[in-house]
């Protein structure tokens, strides 16, 4: 049986390979996903781990638990020896233990340092396991614990001696807090202070207002054993444990949240209090949602893909089931059953399939790396390649794409067989409508997908109005399934009337069509074999195009949000110099008021000082060569803006100078009615004018022409409202508020210099826009190293460098330009093999036109005829229904893009240029075949192929 | 006697095949009167077919010629024969060869389409020739609906509908049953003594051959003698 498989198979050799291809390509895909997914998310998730300890200072995997005892402890003993435990033990989180502790703090002594105003001062101990370890002691000595003269020897670290009337090396009294105890003599010996700041025990935060002392081992234990209960002295107890977070990975996150929050319990359960923290915990978190949204992404980005090969594996299969029609009815005639010859088929198609396992992982492979390498739609950089792991869950995908095509595969033969497909009579299905008709699917699909359009487009319209992100996870499904499932239907639908169009087209020239016109119409108008290949073909066009165009718009609003919000090339903030009223610099931290330095040492403030500032100009940054335009700009939020006895708050209010500022702000592609230089004229033409953004003309019923007060930091400012925009460089229609709530936020724009005219000038950023080919390393240098100095520099660059790095966007952009490619590649695999298998059919066609006495002019002109009828024609409803979809769909993108920190509008937006890539190919494919037809139509044997016949 | 319309000279074709080669024509030299009814016969294999190919200008001998009236078929290029082909001569194909498509009417009108000859008029007249040859109902019928017999019948219309003045007919009886058969050669018939049609066929048939002005007998690719 294998033999005649086999034997079938190299027959049918080119229909084999077509099968064969569209297998690998399915297996390839399946098996990539998983594969890449792991790769992009372990570098994300080692990188956002990194990103952590940069940010807060922690390493990751850094476990604390803080334990404040309090009368109610009734054993502190048995206490510390249950947490101590529930510490020691790996059942909640396994992973290696680098370093670990415990510190105990206590007091209980203080003495009066100024009898008039009764000022006093607090003695903290605190006992450090192998204090040894962790500190150098810088002056002095360490404690010596057996000395006995009554005086405990102890160290402290600098700001204790700084803050505390005590001194070195000299016996201090204090007394107790406590009626019934006795004081104590104390001498600090040694002053101590971190050997290794990056040591994990330093982490945890030990250091009170007052500075820390540490004591000795012995006297810990002495007061611990001591009556009465400790507990009354004890206050507070860390226990401290860092984990090696380089055992982290992807695998064993879910497991370690898990572990997490069982000793969190376990804890609670144990001492009542839970107040335990595992540095990088949300990151973690994060983590987890991440991996949600990247794996959800993918797979919905694959369904496209999947539904274009098993539409392509069916067509295929069938084309390959009806050439074989004559050797199933031998079979039959020689006595094979229905069911040997499905087994038959079952054989070949798990043959194939074997195949495509082997051949499939190694071209998911390069995709992974071609996904990897992704920075746009089809556009692919150079990165560090991604780690390519292969877990038993990619083999598993791969194994269930491969069952899934044996099943699709062998659709055709098992709806075929044995049904009239192979009677005598089977020409009569001709005519039958295709199933897809006669069982409405054209209606389901675009039912469905205008259910899932309308859902989403009220979810948009809520996100849009509350700018509250939508939950991602079921819009993406929607998204990607319901636009091809419009694609499908659209398509069907077309299909539906197209034979009529054609036959009224047919009717109308009946009288007048030239020969070979007339057979090509007659035959299209009649014959639904076509509808297949041309289904095909609208099916890959579209899903293609939406492809494109989706990419096209995610990256352009990506680009368009970095390039908006930050509004120029970098917004740059120069090291503003403070001067007193007496016109002194000042140094220290300025206050939230913007008008106050704050002098302090070792945190406490010594000073508060008025300040004012000198205003700064343009023209020194525009002599840097790195710089090419600059413009000052005052921004503040939650401004209060008052018409009346209206107040309107939370407004974002920005000062401008616009002429510097619109030669300054990167050209963006713009959402007001007008060009910003416009604005910007108006602006320089009213000194007193000021632009609101259109929410507060709403919310405030402003009219052109009112004047409005403006309360910002610099001082109240009157303004004349000259105009209204939706959108503004540097200006978000959302915002965070304090609490971490989204709100939106409307717009306020003034000039410049009449917010300085009157008001002290607070500082202000410098938005600027580079030299060509200035790099931002070279701007930044070039701005540190000028007069002005740099406090901080965010570059649109830098933001666009980090929004390509985001996986969930380098996934998307991966998979639609595989998606684009597959369906390009699909497509005219398709398109050829469905034309060159029909050959035969047209050979007889052909022969009988020419022995009737038709010129080969004729025969190509039939050619042209039918190739513009149903390649052509489904190449236009293809690229029609692409972009209607496209028009639908792509606007639901901004689902996923409607964060408060999103601040332009999501677009549809196309590229002409993916179109003329689709339509060159499709050219070339119409070409290409074109020829083929008429090289054999040129070459034909008309005796020959009228003989055909006899068949 | 009328005049010759159709006439051979040693006309020889081979076929090259992969191993060798076969000689389906061996020096045939005939000629068929205007206005007749000549007949080839001959078991099958004897290159019944092949002359009437290249009778017709669908294939070229390997050596002799043919020649239409004072026409030397075989001389002219390949859009000449196609144009000839278009406007003398109709052929029914031994394959039942309809654009499957089509219905019988429309087949019918795709052949006077070729030969630039449809106007309403002749498709009046193409309708009552599938009528008279009992297609009457049948001829809104697509080809593939339609039996073997039924098709037969739609191609030798066809094949005359553009009163062409030679028909070609290569087994034009072998599908249908006897009384079909003899309408059909009745239609000849009338077509011949009407329209002045010259009709070449090839059969099987004895009883045709009584209706035959001239018989051809072909053995092997050669003539047999005792023909005329
Ligand atoms: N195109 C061809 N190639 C090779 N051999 C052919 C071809 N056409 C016909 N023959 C051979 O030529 C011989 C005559 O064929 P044909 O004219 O069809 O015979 P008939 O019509 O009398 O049955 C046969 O042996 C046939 O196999
Ligand atoms: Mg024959």
């Amino acid at each position: 049986m294998l033999r005649v498989v086999i034997r079938r198979l190299t027959g049918n050799r080119w229909k084999a390979i077509s099968l064969l291809a569209g297998l690998v390509l399915a297996v390839a895909i399946a098996f990539c996903i998983p594969v890449y997914a792991n790769g992009i998310l372990q570098r994300v998730f080692q990188k956002n781990m990194a990103e952590s300890q940069l940010k807060t200072g922690i390493m990751p995997g850094y476990l604390t638990f803080e334990y404040q005892m309090s009368s109610r402890t009734k054993d502190s003993a048995a206490m510390v020896s249950t947490v101590e435990n529930l510490f020691a033990s790996k059942e909640h989180i396994d992973l290696p233990v680098l370093t670990g502790g415990r510190i105990y703090r206590f007091e209980m002594f203080d003495r009066v340092i100024d009898p008039r105003t009764k000022r006093y001062e607090r003695l903290v101990f605190n006992y450090v396991e192998n204090l040894e370890e962790h500190v150098n002691v810088t002056v002095g000595r360490m404690y010596d614990p057996n000395r006995d003269d009554g005086v405990l020897e102890v160290v402290a670290n600098k700001k204790f001696l700084v803050r505390s009337k005590v001194v070195m090396n000299e016996i201090t009294e204090f007394d107790s807090m406590f009626p019934d105890e006795e004081g104590i003599k104390i001498m600090v010996v040694g002053m101590v202070e971190p050997k290794d700041n990056h040591d994990p025990f330093w982490h945890m935060n030990l250091d009170t207002s007052l500075g820390t002392i540490y004591c000795g081992k012995e006297y810990f234990e002495r007061r611990i054993a001591a009556e009465p209960p400790f507990s009354r002295h004890f206050t507070v107890s860390f226990w401290y444990r860092a984990y090696d977070y380089m055992a982290i990975d992807t695998d064993n996150v879910d497991l370690l949240i898990e572990g997490i929050s069982s000793q969190r319990r376990a804890i609670l359960n144990a001492t009542g209090t839970d107040k335990i923290t595992f540095s990088g915990e949300s990151v973690l978190a994060e983590f987890q949602t991440l991996r949600r949204q990247v794996m959800v992404n993918l797979y919905m980005l694959v369904v496209p893909i999947f539904i274009i090969l098993g539409y392509y594996v069916i067509m295929v299969a069938n084309l390959k089931l009806q050439s074989e029609q004559s050797e199933i009815a031998l079979l039959k005639s020689r006595g094979a059953g229905r069911r040997h010859i499905i087994r038959l088929y079952g054989i070949e198609s798990l043959l194939l399939a074997g195949t495509a396992l082997l051949a499939g992982p190694p071209l998911g492979l390069v995709i992974v790396r071609m996904i990897g390498a992704s920075n746009g739609f089809l556009t692919f950089v150079n990165r560090t390649a991604l780690p390519l792991v292969v877990k038993p869950v990619a083999v598993i995908m791969a194994i269930s794409a491969a069952l899934l095509f044996v099943v699709i595969m062998m659709l055709p033969a098992v709806l075929g067989i044995g049904g009239n497909i192979l009677d005598t009579k089977r020409k009569k299905n001709r005519l039958k409508r295709p199933f897809w008709q006669r069982y409405f699917l054209d209606f389901l699909f675009l039912g469905l997908a205008a259910y899932s359009f309308y859902s989403m487009e009220m979810t948009r319209r809520l996100a849009q109005a509350t700018g509250l992100a939508a939950t991602t996870q079921n819009t993406d499904f929607l998204l990607y399934g319901a636009s091809t499932l419009f694609a499908l239907g659209a398509g069907m639908l077309f299909l539906r009337i197209y034979p009529y169009i054609v036959w009224a087209i047919f009717a109308v020239g009946r009288q007048i069509w030239p020969a070979g016109i007339y057979a090509s119409l007659n035959r299209i108008a009649r014959n639904r074999d076509y509808s297949g290949v041309m289904l095909f073909l609208i099916l890959t066009l579209s899903v293609g195009l939406f492809s494109a165009d989706a990419a096209h718009s995610i990256n352009t609003h990506i680009e368009n949000n970095v390039y908006y919000s930050v509004g120029a090339d970098a917004q740059y903030m120069p090291r503003w110099k403070h001067y007193d009223y007496n016109g002194k610099e000042v140094f220290g931290r300025l206050d939230e008021t913007g008008g106050k330095v704050i002098m302090e040492d070792e945190g406490v403030v010594i000073q508060s000082v008025q300040v004012r500032f000198y205003e700064l100009f343009p023209e020194a940054l525009i002599k840097l060569p790195e710089v090419e335009s600059a413009a000052r700009v005052y921004s503040q939020s939650s401004v209060n803006v008052r018409l009346g006895s209206y107040i309107d708050r939370d407004n974002f209010f920005m000062a401008i100078d616009p002429y510097e500022f619109g030669k300054t702000i990167s050209p963006v592609w713009d959402q007001n009615a007008y060009h910003i230089n416009e604005y910007l004229n108006s602006m320089m033409s009213y000194p007193e004018g000021v632009i609101v953004s259109r929410g507060l003309m709403d919310a405030m019923r402003l009219k052109i022409g009112d004047e409005i007060n403006i309360a910002t930091m610099p001082g109240i400012l009157k303004g004349k409202v000259i105009a209204v925009v939706d959108s503004w460089p540097g200006y978000s229609s959302f915002t965070v508020n304090s609490k971490g709530k989204v709100i939106p936020q409307d717009l306020v724009v003034a000039n410049m210099g009449a917010l300085f005219a009157e008001n002290p000038v607070r500082p202000y950023h410098f938005w600027i826009r580079k030299a060509d080919g200035v790099s931002d390393i070279e701007l930044y240098e070039a701005l540190k190293n000028s007069d002005f100095g740099l406090t901080s520099i965010s570059s649109a660059a830098d933001r666009m460098i980090g929004e390509k790095n985001d996986p969930v966007l380098q996934g998307t952009n991966g998979m639609l330009s595989v998606a684009f490619l597959v369906s390009v590649a699909i497509c005219a695999m398709g398109f050829m093999i469905y034309w060159i298998i029909s050959i035969k059919s047209r050979t007889l066609q052909f022969g009988i036109s020419r022995a009737l006495g038709m010129r080969k002019g004729g025969i190509l002109s039939m050619l042209v005829a039918e190739q513009l009828l149903v390649s052509g024609m489904a190449t236009v409803a293809g690229v029609f229904i692409g972009k209607l979809g496209s028009l639908f769909f792509v606007p639901l993108l901004a689902l996923q893009y409607s964060l408060p920190d999103q601040t332009v509008a999501f677009r549809m937006l196309s590229s002409s240029k993916d179109l003329l890539t689709v339509l060159a190919i499709m050219v070339g494919m119409l070409l290409v075949c074109f020829t083929i037809l008429s090289v054999m139509a040129i070459h034909l044997k008309i005796d020959r192929a009228v003989k055909l016949g006899e068949e | 006697m009328e005049p010759v319309i159709l006439r051979t000279e040693g006309v020889t074709r081979i076929f090259r095949s992969g191993a060798g080669e076969v000689r389906a024509l061996n020096n045939v030299s005939i000629s068929v009167p205007q206005r007749s009814l000549t007949v080839l016969r001959g078991p099958s294999g004897s290159g019944k077919t092949t002359l009437l190919n290249i009778l017709g200008g669908l294939d070229l001998p390997t050596s002799g010629r043919a020649f239409f009236q004072d026409m030397e078929i075989t001389a002219l290029s390949e859009g000449q024969r196609d144009r000839l082909r278009g406007k003398e001569m109709g052929f029914v194909f031994q394959s039942v060869a309809l654009m499957p498509d089509m219905t019988a009417l429309e087949n019918v009108e795709y052949g006077l389409r070729i030969a630039g000859m449809f106007s309403s008029n002749n498709r009046k007249m193409a309708e009552k020739s599938l009528k008279e040859i009992g297609l009457g109902k049948r001829m809104r019928h697509a080809a593939y609906e339609l039996s073997g017999g039924e098709q037969q019948r739609v191609a030798i219309v066809r094949g005359y509908a553009h009163n062409p003045k030679i028909l070609f007919a290569d087994e034009p009886t072998a599908e249908l049953d006897t009384a079909m058969g003899i309408q059909v050669l009745n239609i000849f018939k009338r077509l011949i003594s009407e329209q002045g049609l010259t009709i070449v066929m090839t059969t099987h048939d004895p009883n045709i051959l009584e209706l035959a002005d001239r018989v051809y007998t072909l053995s092997d690719g050669g003539l047999v003698d005792g023909n005329d």
